[in-house]
Parts: C-alpha cells; structure tokens; sequence
C-alpha cells in the first residue's frame, strides 16, 4: 500500500478551506458530536448530567488504562497484556488492602502493574523480543497468577469502615463531581505533559517515527522501552487499584473482558496512529468516550449487547474508513 | 602432521560442531522432544498411544487456525477475528445443516466463515484499513451477527444420520489416525506447496517483507491481501467444522481462547510478527508444542490455573531463546 | 492555536444548539419498567431465564430492559449498566450479580436509594436487606454428590469440573460437593475448574482419564461441560455407563445422552419458574406489597433416565419456536 501522507496544500495553490487538513484533525471530534446528537434524539435520558457523569465515571476506570497504551503505540509497540495486569493489580491491592493499611494496598496494586510493566520492558528493551510476543506471554502469565493465589476465588474481607478514605478514590464526589473523574482528568494532563513537554515524550515520538534514526541519534532504546512499558504497566495498576476502591474486593478476572481491547480501540478509534510516531493521548480519550457513549445511547435505547457488538464493530471499521483513524 | 596438531584439530571440531547446529532451526523441535520426554516421566500414561492420538486430534484443529494466522502474520498483518469466525462458523455450519444435510450444510457453513475474510481483505486491500483494525471490526461484528442470529442459543437437535455422517469428521477415524489430523496433513501439505513452491507463495513472502517494493515491482498486491485473509478465516472455519462436528453441536462462543492461542502458537513455531519469515512448518510446531504441552500439564495434574501462566512463560522464553541463539 | 481555539468554539456552539433542539425529547414512562441484569447471556441458564422474565412481564403489563455483562467477570460493566438504570429512573432491578462481592458497594447505593431489588440466583453478598430467590449451590453440590457415592457404593475416583472459578455459585457448589464427599473415605475427588464451554470441558476429561484410567464418575456445574464429558468418555472408547456422569439442567442435548445411557444423572432446578417468580417479587415490592428482607430458596431435585418421562417441566424449559 503507498503510505498517505498529510495533506499539505501545495504551496499557493490552494486559497479557502482545506478540508483534508481540517478533517483529519477534527474530524474525529465532529463524528462525536454527531453520535451526540443522534443519541440524544432517540435515546430518553440521554442528554441529562446525571448520565454524562455516570459514563464518565465507568469510562475513567478504562481511562487510566488508555493513557500507557497511548504510550507504547506512539513509541511503535503495543501492549496486550493489560487486561491481566489490570486484574493481577487488582488482587494485588485487594489481598494487602483486606490484611494491612488500605494505603499499602493501593501501594501494592501499583508496584505490581509497574514490576510487570518493567519485566516487559526489559524483556522488549534489552533482549529486543518483539512487544507483541513479550506482551502476550505477559498477558497468559499474569492472567495465571492473578488466579492461582487464591485458586480463583475472589479477595474478601475488606472492612468498608476501615477502608473508606480508600473507598473514596472510586466513589466519593467532590463538588458533586465523582473523584474519580477529576483523577482521570490530572492523569490526562500529566500524560499530555509528558507526551508533549518533555524531552522524554520527543524521544517517544522519535522512537515511533523511525526507530533506527532514532537509535543513531542517541536514544537509548533499552532506558525508553524500560520507561514506556513501566508506566504501561503502571497504568494499569492505577486501574486495578481503583477498581479494587470501587468493589472493595478482589476479582481475579475483573480486567478480562474488555480492557485489553477498549485501550486499544480507544487509541485506534481517536485518530492516532497504529503504527506510532505520530498522535496524543487527547485523541485516546475522545476515542474512548466515542466507545462508551456509544454503548450508553444503545444501553440505553434497549438495543440488545448482542447487536451492540455488531453496531461497534461497524463503527470502528467506518472511523478508519473516514480517515479518521489513521495508520498506513 | 604431528600428534598435537592432530588433538588440537579434533578439539576446534568438536566446538565447532556445537556452534554449528542450527539452533534456530532445530532449538524448537529439541526442546518440544524434551518436554515429551519430561511429561512421560512425570507421568507414563502421557506417552500412551491413545493419549497421543487423542492430542493429535486437537493438535490438527489448533493447527488450522495457527496456519491462517500464519498467513496473516507472513503478509505484515495480523487477523484478531480468528476466534469470533471460528464460533460463527459453528453456528453457520449447524444451521446449514438443519436445511441442506450434512455435507453441503458443512461446506455453506465453512464458506459463510470464509467471508469473513474475504471482508477483511477487501477492508484492507481496497479501503485501506490497517489490518489490526479491520480485524478488530470483523471481530466485533462476526461475534455480534452471530450472537443476534442465535440469542446465544447453542444449536443441537441435529437429525440422526445427520449427526452420524457430521461426526466422523470431528471424532473418526481413518485406520489409526484421527481423521482431523488426516485432512490437517493434507491441507497442510498443500499450504506448504503454495507457500514454498509457486510464485504466489514467495509473493507473499516479498510483501511481507516489504511492501513498497512489491507494490513497485508491479506485482498486485490487492489480490495478495485478499487472499491471505480469506486463508485465514478460511483455515479458521475448517478448525471450527473438525470442532464442531466433533462436539455434534454450534456453540456461539466457540472461539472464544483460541485468538490468543493461535498467535501466540504462530509466533511461538517461529512465524515473525513482522511478516516475511515463517511458514507452515512453523504453524505446524507452534500448534503440537502448545497442545502437548496443554495435555501434558493436565495429565501431571497441574491445577488449570498455573497452566495458564506456564503456557505464557514457554511463549516468552521459547521466543527468547531462539532470539538469542539466532544472535550468538 | 488562535484557528483550534476557533474551530472548538464553533463546533462547541453547533453541539450546544443541537442540545437545546434536542432537549425535550425524553419519553415518560407511564407503564411499570424494571431491568433485568444477567452476568452471562449466553449460557444456556440465562437463556432460558429470559423466556421466563419476557413471559412474566407480559402477563403482568410491565416493560423489561434486559442487560448482559458479557461474562462473568465484567464487573465494570455491570456497575456501569446498573448506574444507568439507576440514573434513567428505573422502577426496579432484578440482579445476577457477576460478582458476590464486587457489586456489592453499588448494591447498597441501589438499596439505599430506595430502588426496588430482588438478587436472582447469583448472590451479590451485600448486608443491607432485600430480597433474594436464590438456588442452594451447597444443595447441588450435595445431591451429586450423594448420588454418586450411592452409585459407587462409597469407592471410587471422581472428576468434579465446579466450572469457572471466579463464579461463587461454583465455589459454592466444589464446596457441597467435596465436604460431602469427605465422609466417605473411599472415594477421591480430582477437582478441575475450567472455563464452561464444550471443548474445555472435553479436552479436560479426556487428560484426566488418561492420567486416571480407573476414572468412575464425572460430575460437571453445567450443560456445556457435561456434553463435553460425555463426548470425551465415548472418544475415550469406555464403555456406556462404566464412567458416571451427573451434570446440571438438561440443555444442549444432553436429555438425548440420558436417554442413551451417557448421562446418569442431572441436577434440575425450575430455573423458568424462578425467574417469573423473580418478577413477581419485584413487582410486588414495587407497588408496596412486599418489602424486604425476604430470602427463597428453590427446589432442587435429581432427574435421572427413568423420571425423564415424567417429571413435570413446566418450570425448566421454553417451547422450541421462542429463540431469542
């Protein structure tokens, strides 16, 4: 396939709107508004605060989740054991949470996201196995842990008294705002910041770019993958441990149904390329939202999750199809 | 030639026999061997003849789907909707049956998961959709067409000639081999004919490794993508035919497992996620260590939740030890 | 950046106008509405809870929202489909909690919130009260069991396969089973927790019965396994009945393998008669005549090859023409 590049008008042949230019940056967000309007015509209840702020509240749980996956896709790899590490997390903090200070828990259900997310990277940075093989072993190996520690029973006995500052985290409101919405959103900005303002987020554009011009120009590949995919894996850990405050309780499968492909579809479906080098978390979130509104409108019209399937895999396909979602 | 020469010399060729064996090439069968010898030490009746025609049997289906895997993977893709044709087409198949009879019913039913990829293939041959994202769609929509079709019904009540002459090809025999395992050689035999010995087959090689230059050279390219997964949906619904003939009933969520399974099988036998290296004989090492290894463990009496992550950890280091090797 | 910020406000002001176009559109629900919450819409059980929760609500004139986690384990989603409801204003909820301790927080908004509940089959472990009908996986556990060392004249070897382990109902049921089973000192219990799909169900009895060929008996949590065990016994070349096999419910052709002699023995429940009485409950606690807590329990009864003429369906099974 011959790569598309941006549409850069010609120079002086173009006077007026350019559509491509505008399109592709933009478009993504008009598509959301249109699944808007739509929704908000057909679905009752739709357009109400209270609904907005309960998606968001489900969506920022998946959020967090999103932002390492934006980060390894713009560094040019990919992370597919996030589902298992959102729930080894998750047991993780359960399993302190319930014995010891809920503090530690949340400690615990980070340090493990982030120690897997290291084992990655050194495995895809020093031994330079391919992210997917290495992610996907990742995946089995920690799907396996997070049952075998209590043979797949879930992590009981947290004392909601006890735990409810940790509680809090998932469920409290501040300003009527849900907090965890508001966690959500300072993560946005540290992964924008990073992403755009330091020169460790330049090197994570250049990695995706051109991996060997950027290894000539003195990246050192091995300390980026190691960075990437710990915070990948940190991220995940934040999730676990939110989810852990959410059902103060540990599910040993909680991260295997969609979490794996809602981060990846949200990266694809806001506009960033798959193949990286180019791209920024806000794109991941719009993508997300697309996704979760989109199952919230369904929800709540009453069209059955079966046909929901349907309807988001179609929806993925046309975004791509828009050029909406790029990617050579 | 005096004496020390004669020693000195016999000594460099001892070495340098070790260094050279083709590690890469026979460190995978090496190691699979051992792993049988270690199970049937562990445990006699793993060697048993019934035992190792009966892993055969799911080998053959395993390898069908590694296979179209294989082909995606050697085309510089990936096709993650393996696993929701695979149930598709169980269900296609069932259905068919009902109204057409076992053996048309079977092959309507096939064809129907060949679609699928032919779908892909026009999705990302002809409107340029990077191929993760294609399948990703048709994962979605295949799983949700079927679920919607069914409820989530499994189909029985297949009539009785219809069931006899259905079966034989899931769970009969031809002599003393399974008759899967028959047509998974055939089949087989001629992938690795069209992969290795007709100019399509290094076609495919080429575009795997790159793309551009296969464009530019004037070979149609379209009509490789095309081909590559619809082979994959294809090989995909065979496995799901020898499955379901075998279970005599179309069980929606049949795929479910086996997405993960057929790329970590394909990448595990030696297949480069980066397309242009790898084959069938690859497809066909990667299913027999994973499906031996899975009844293995289940005849040692390892409890399931440590086969996963012992299953994920042979991928890693299966994959990392031919890495090195290749680079020492 | 001064043409994004343009852009934004522009579209912004389009979005704002299709709001103020579009706010009036609310439908007001004047008839009775209540969601219904399964963890797992393609298991046959819930399938067939279905018929019962449509069937009910029809006689009663109430309107039905039927959501589906997608699995067992999508306890994110479940929350997240039950906060919608709360937020649409539902008139009741009826739960299968995919998860007995992870949904319960959300429980108690719902309960405090003073939402009409009933918790149908999968517990969710909340302490505030409700109501609940409930099966007795203990029960279960137990009856197979206990018709299995009757079978087996107190010795034997048994493969028990509870299922996916992150489900409590089949903790539940592993447990029943196995502490029965701890009196009789004859009899040795393998336990297999796998997902409950047929090919994990046969690839998993056959290993077991490689590794175990003196292997007497199979007890299985639902159809998908039971059909599975029965396949892998007949590939296995053993003999019709030498190999017991008790399972649940009667789905996906397993009454073809009692009649045939493959399948021993099943543990029924009117999970149909459960579900419509699911919705009875509800409504009932809807319109003020029942309030909680209120816990039922339903029955459970053995049906093996000879009761399959005549034991009573009514509760347990749909007629063939509804599919949904």
């Amino acid at each position: 396939m011959i790569p598309q590049g941006n549409a850069i008008p010609l120079q002086g042949a173009k006077t007026g709107l350019d559509i491509g230019f505008y399109w592709e940056r933009y478009g993504v967000i008009a598509a959301f508004l249109v699944i808007l309007a739509i929704s908000s015509v057909l679905a009752p209840n739709f357009l109400s605060v209270s609904n907005f702020l309960n998606v968001l509240t489900t969506m920022s749980f998946v959020l967090f989740v999103t932002y390492g996956q934006t980060l390894v896709i713009i560094s040019g790899g990919m992370d597919l054991s996030h589902g298992s590490l959102v729930s080894l997390s998750c047991m993780a903090s359960a399993a302190l949470v319930a014995i010891e200070h809920p503090w530690i828990g949340l400690a615990a259900g980070l340090g493990v996201g982030a120690l897997c997310g290291f084992i990655n990277g050194v495995i895809i940075g020093i031994i330079r196995l391919n992210a997917i093989i290495t992610t996907l072993g990742m995946l089995y190996i920690a799907g396996g842990l997070s049952l075998y520690f209590t043979e797949g029973r879930s992590v009981e006995g947290i004392d909601p008294e006890k735990a409810s500052n940790f509680h809090f985290l998932a469920e409290g409101q501040i300003f009527h705002i849900p907090f965890v919405i508001i966690l959500a959103l300072v993560f946005l900005i540290l992964t924008h910041v990073i992403l755009r303002h330091t020169r460790f987020g330049n090197h994570i554009y250049a990695l995706g770019g051109n991996e060997e011009a950027a290894e000539i120009a003195g990246i050192n590949y091995a300390r980026m993958k190691m960075m990437i995919f710990t915070l990948s894996g940190l991220s995940c850990g934040v999730a676990g441990s939110l989810l852990t405050a959410r059902m103060l309780s540990g599910e040993p499968r909680v991260g295997s149904g969609t979490f794996l492909l809602e981060s990846i579809g949200a990266v694809v479906v806001g506009g960033n390329d798959i193949f990286g080098g180019t791209g920024n978390v806000g794109r991941t979130v719009l993508g997300l939202m697309i996704l979760h509104f989109l199952s919230n409108a369904l929800n709540l019209i009453g069209i059955s999750t079966f046909a929901q399937q349907v309807i988001v895999g179609i929806v993925v396909i046309l975004f791509c199809y828009l050029g909406l979602a790029r990617g050579k | 030639m005096n004496a020390d020469n004669v020693v000195q010399e016999k000594v460099s060729f001892n070495i340098k026999f070790i260094e050279r064996i083709d590690w890469e090439k026979y460190g995978l069968p090496m190691a699979f061997i051992c792993m049988l010898i270690v199970f049937t030490l562990i445990n006699p009746a793993f060697f048993s003849f019934r035992n190792m025609i009966q892993t055969t049997r799911q080998g053959a289906i395993l390898f069908l789907v590694v296979s179209g895997q294989t082909f995606a993977l050697l085309a510089r893709g990936i096709d993650l909707s393996q696993g929701s044709v695979m149930g598709l087409a169980s269900i296609a198949i069932i259905s068919s049956i009902y109204t057409l009879g076992a053996y048309a019913g079977s092959i309507v039913g096939i064809l129907m998961g060949g679609c699928c990829g032919l779908i892909n293939g026009v999705l990302i041959a002809f409107l340029g959709i990077p191929p993760i994202l294609a399948t990703l769609g048709m994962l979605f929509i295949a799983l949700g067409v079927e679920l919607v079709y069914t409820g989530g019904v499994t189909l029985t009540n297949l009539s009785d000639i219809d069931q006899a002459h259905l079966f034989w090809f899931g769970g009969g025999m031809v002599g003393p081999i399974p008759t899967p395992v028959v047509f998974a050689l055939i089949i087989g035999l001629l992938l690795y004919f069209l992969l290795k010995r007709t100019a399509f087959g290094r076609e495919i090689y080429l575009f795997g490794s790159n793309a551009e230059a296969t464009y530019m050279a004037g070979i149609p390219t379209k009509r490789i993508i095309v081909t590559v997964y619809t082979l994959s949906a294809l090989l995909a619904s065979l496995g799901a035919f020898f499955l379901t003939a075998r279970l005599s009933m179309g069980f929606p969520h049949l795929g479910e497992g086996w997405l993960v399974l057929a790329i970590g099988g394909a990448v595990l036998g030696g297949n480069s996620v980066l397309g242009g290296k790898g084959g069938i004989w690859q497809a066909l090492l990667g299913a027999m260590v994973i499906s031996f290894l899975d009844n293995g463990l289940i005849v040692s009496g390892v409890s399931s939740f440590a086969r996963e992550a012992v299953i994920g950890a042979v991928i890693i280091f299966a994959c990392l030890a031919s890495v090195i090797r290749g680079r020492s | 950046m001064k043409k994004r910020i343009v852009v934004m406000t522009v579209l912004a002001c389009l979005f704002a106008t299709g709001l103020i176009f579009t706010a009036g559109n609310w439908a007001i629900a004047k008839d009775i509405e209540i969601a219904v919450m399964v963890p797992n819409g393609v298991d046959p059980y819930f399938t067939a809870k279905r018929y019962g929760y449509e069937k009910e609500c029809e006689k009663l004139g109430v309107k039905m929202l039927f959501f589906d986690a997608g699995g067992y384990s999508n306890v994110n989603k479940q929350i997240g489909q039950i906060e919608d409801m709360m937020q649409r204003g539902i008139d009741g909820i009826i739960l299968g909690a995919t998860s007995a301790e992870g949904t319960v927080p959300v429980v108690n908004k719902v309960i405090e919130k003073g939402v009409p509940l009933v918790i149908d089959n999968l517990d969710s472990r909340t302490k505030l009260p409700t109501l609940r009908i409930m099966k007795n996986g203990i029960l279960v556990g137990q009856l197979r069991a206990a018709y299995i060392v009757e079978q087996l004249q107190g010795k034997g070897k048994v493969l028990l396969l509870p299922g996916p382990s992150a489900v409590a109902l089949c903790q539940e049921e592993h447990k029943g089973f196995v502490d029965y089973a701890k009196h009789f000192p004859g009899i040795k219990v393998i336990t297999e927790w796998t997902p409950s799909s047929p090919d994990a169900g046969m690839t998993t009895v056959e290993g077991i019965l490689q590794a175990n060929p003196d292997l007497n008996a199979v007890a299985c949590f639902s159809p998908p396994l039971t059909v599975g065990a029965v396949k892998a016994i007949q590939a296995s070349g053993c003999k019709k009945g030498s190999v017991i096999v008790v399972g649940q419910m009667l789905d996906a052709g397993m009454e073809k393998y009692m009649e045939d002699g493959w399948l021993q023995a099943t543990v029924m429940c009117d999970h149909i008669e459960m579900a419509r009485e699911a919705v009875r409950m509800l409504v009932k606690e809807i319109k003020g005549e029942l309030s909680p807590p209120l816990y039922c329990e339903i029955d459970h009864y053995l049906v093996t090859q000879n009761d399959l003429k005549n034991f009573d369906r009514t509760g347990s099974s749909y007629p063939k023409e509804w599919r949904k």
